[in-house]
């Protein structure tokens, strides 16, 4: 017990300044591609017309990558609307309705001591009952719709339906998003989104007026 | 070339009326008749079929969304007590029903690496190694030395997440914080290396996408490692987490794969076969547990990360940067092949049929393939001991659906 204490001290402290400071180390492909010159691109995802990337549909795919170059600057989630809950901690639950696993693995590590969010008053709940926010992860199957809106009817009110990543706000190259089954108040566009992403989507939204 | 052994049945899967099955290190499809298959116990496990079983008895239900898993799957377990006398895993909750057939390969390559998104890099460059074998492009030493080094930064960021899941499910928030951390940290190397935390978009066929400075990799691998190592030792030594997964969910199965299927004592290891990629230019320690317990199954993988930081200082000494080349053209070659890697879940395997498109795909995870050892393994253990047994196998429910 006592060692474990000591190494902790060793280390000093891991977590990030962020939202006071800057998200580091954000990784470049999840990041708005600009164009740097003409020549014909065939995205895959539908997400660039006329020269402009949409980052909701944008794969990370790099199909673009000849003509167009990430800008490196963190990208920021569409809230459409939030909870003002800023006098009491924020509850979420994540629901898997189709994903590759990268969306929840980056959910997850907003627990890892880098990201830390219980620090900004966030928790994860194991039940939609005890839930602000329901966080979706990947295509809405088949499987998982009727699961879906039961968790968002065992929410109590006032709640939010968080749309993480490409595949859940709109489907992506592999199947139907949210939209259709629940009202997304926010949508975290990436593929997948950073923990950062995330993070500033959770607090975008608890905060919103 | 490692010789065929039809005693396991590594894959099966139906075209229009008949059945084909892929045996053990086999490189050819056998026509088979499904009685026949049948007689292999894991054949409805590889063929999909697994949740048709019936768990007997008093049922608790648990899932298919649940706080407790990362991922959406639903368990009927029958019960006797607090004992798991038999469960049956139903994993098509959240099946995305991904198709390869009927897609180019450009297209194709898009879902196959978004198959499991944290084995990514094995994904796609099985993908790619496949394809390039029918179509007979030769990617350059350099494009295999960089797909094997993100297989192996692939490694070490999944076994760490596994061994950090198993500390968590144990209540060791210290040391779960501590591995957590060190993973976050290959997350971040990989991400400044590659552009992408999860290597999505990388690989393509023939080349590497975009280009990647290798400098200072080995070193950032090598601090991690060693940390590791440090935390590992000093967490053996907690008999509270030693007793929490020793002697749980012990299973001898010779179908399971990867890290389950060494530390039951099988020697199975994709990159120690003439694979895909240049595995025996390079040496690693091999590694056997016997007990086929969470405990052995956690040994395999600390163990393993050691000896990938290894893989990884002997491939950056060869490589510099890898600069993207051009697009390979994609000849008009028609065929098929068999490819395997192995992912950090273990052997993974792919069929691919090349006409115009592709004309027909077929893909055991290794976690369908170990699915049956946890199912076998946890019968018996008490409910307690369920995220102990679930978390050391390392199974992930989105590549369990199968493509087609």
């Amino acid at each position: 017990m006592k060692s474990w204490v000591i190494r902790g001290l060793r280390k000093g402290v891991l977590t990030t300044r962020f939202p006071k400071g800057d998200a580091e180390d954000v990784p470049l492909w999840t990041t708005k591609p600009v164009k740097m010159s003409d020549g014909e691109v065939r995205c895959p995802a539908g997400a660039i017309s006329d020269g402009a990337v949409d980052m909701n549909r944008c794969i990370s795919c790099r199909r673009c990558s000849e003509h167009y170059m990430p800008d490196g600057r963190p990208v920021h989630s569409t809230v459409n609307s939030g909870i003002s809950i800023a006098s009491r901690s924020f509850h979420i639950y994540m629901i898997d309705t189709g994903s590759c696993g990268a969306c929840n693995s980056e959910v997850h590590s907003l627990h890892n001591p880098v990201y830390d969010f219980n620090r900004l008053g966030m928790f994860v709940t194991n039940t939609p009952r005890h839930a602000d926010a329901l966080i979706v992860v990947g295509v809405v199957s088949e499987g998982m719709e009727m699961a879906l809106k039961a968790a968002y009817e065992a929410m109590p009110s006032p709640k939010i339906v968080i749309a993480t990543g490409t595949c859940s706000i709109s489907g992506g190259i592999i199947g139907k998003g949210v939209d259709g089954v629940l009202p997304a108040d926010v949508l975290v566009p990436g593929c997948p989104p950073s923990p950062y992403a995330i993070l500033d989507a959770l607090i975008r939204a608890r905060d919103a007026k | 070339m490692t010789e065929e052994n039809t005693d396991v049945l590594s894959g099966a899967f139906k075209d229009i009326e008949a059945w084909n099955a892929i045996f053990r290190n086999g490189t050819t499809l056998r026509r088979m008749q499904e009685n026949r298959l049948s007689l292999y116990e894991n054949f409805d496990y590889i063929a999909g079929r697994a949740e048709r079983g019936e768990s007997g008895g008093k049922e608790f239900i648990y899932g298919p969304s649940s706080g407790g898993m990362l991922e959406s799957i639903r368990f009927r377990m029958s019960t006797e007590g607090e004992r798991i006398s038999s469960l049956v895993p139903e994993f098509s909750f959240k099946n995305r029903s991904l198709k390869l057939g009927g897609k180019d390969t450009e297209t194709a390559l898009l879902l196959a690496e978004r198959i499991n998104g944290p084995y990514s890099a094995s994904y796609s460059a099985l993908f790619c190694g496949v394809a390039e074998s029918i179509l007979g492009i030769q990617p350059s030493h350099e494009v295999r030395l960089t797909r094997m080094l993100a297989c192996e930064l692939e490694r070490i960021a999944c076994h760490l997440f596994v061994v950090g899941r198993l500390c968590e499910a144990a209540s060791q928030s210290v040391a779960t914080a501590h591995i957590f951390g060190l993973r976050e940290k290959i997350l971040r190397m990989i991400s400044r290396r590659f552009g992408h935390r999860f290597f999505f978009g990388l690989n393509d066929i023939g080349r590497i996408r975009t280009p990647v400075d290798f400098h200072g990799i080995s070193e950032s691998v090598d601090a991690v490692v060693n940390e590791f190592g440090d935390l590992w030792q000093h967490l053996s030594s907690s008999t509270l987490f030693i007793d929490r997964i020793q002697r749980t969910c012990p299973v001898h199965l010779e179908s399971s794969v990867g890290p389950a299927a060494r530390a039951s004592g099988y020697s199975t290891d994709e990159r120690l076969t003439e694979g895909l990629l240049p595995y025996s230019d390079f040496s690693f320690n091999f590694r056997k547990e016997y007990e086929g317990d969470s405990l052995s199954r956690a040994l395999i993988r600390s163990h393993e990360i050691e000896e990938s930081g290894s893989i990884i200082a002997q491939v950056t000494d060869q490589l510099h940067k890898a600069d993207a080349s051009r697009p390979a053209s994609i000849s008009d070659r028609r065929g098929e092949g068999i490819g395997r890697i192995e992912s950090p879940g273990g052997e993974t395997l792919l069929y691919l049929r090349l006409g115009d498109s592709i004309e027909r795909a077929y893909i055991r995870s290794s976690s369908l393939a170990n699915l049956q050892a946890f199912v076998r393994g946890i019968s018996g253990a008490v409910f307690t001991d369920f995220a102990f047994a679930w978390e050391s196998f390392g199974l992930w429910v989105c590549e369990m659906g199968g493509v087609i």
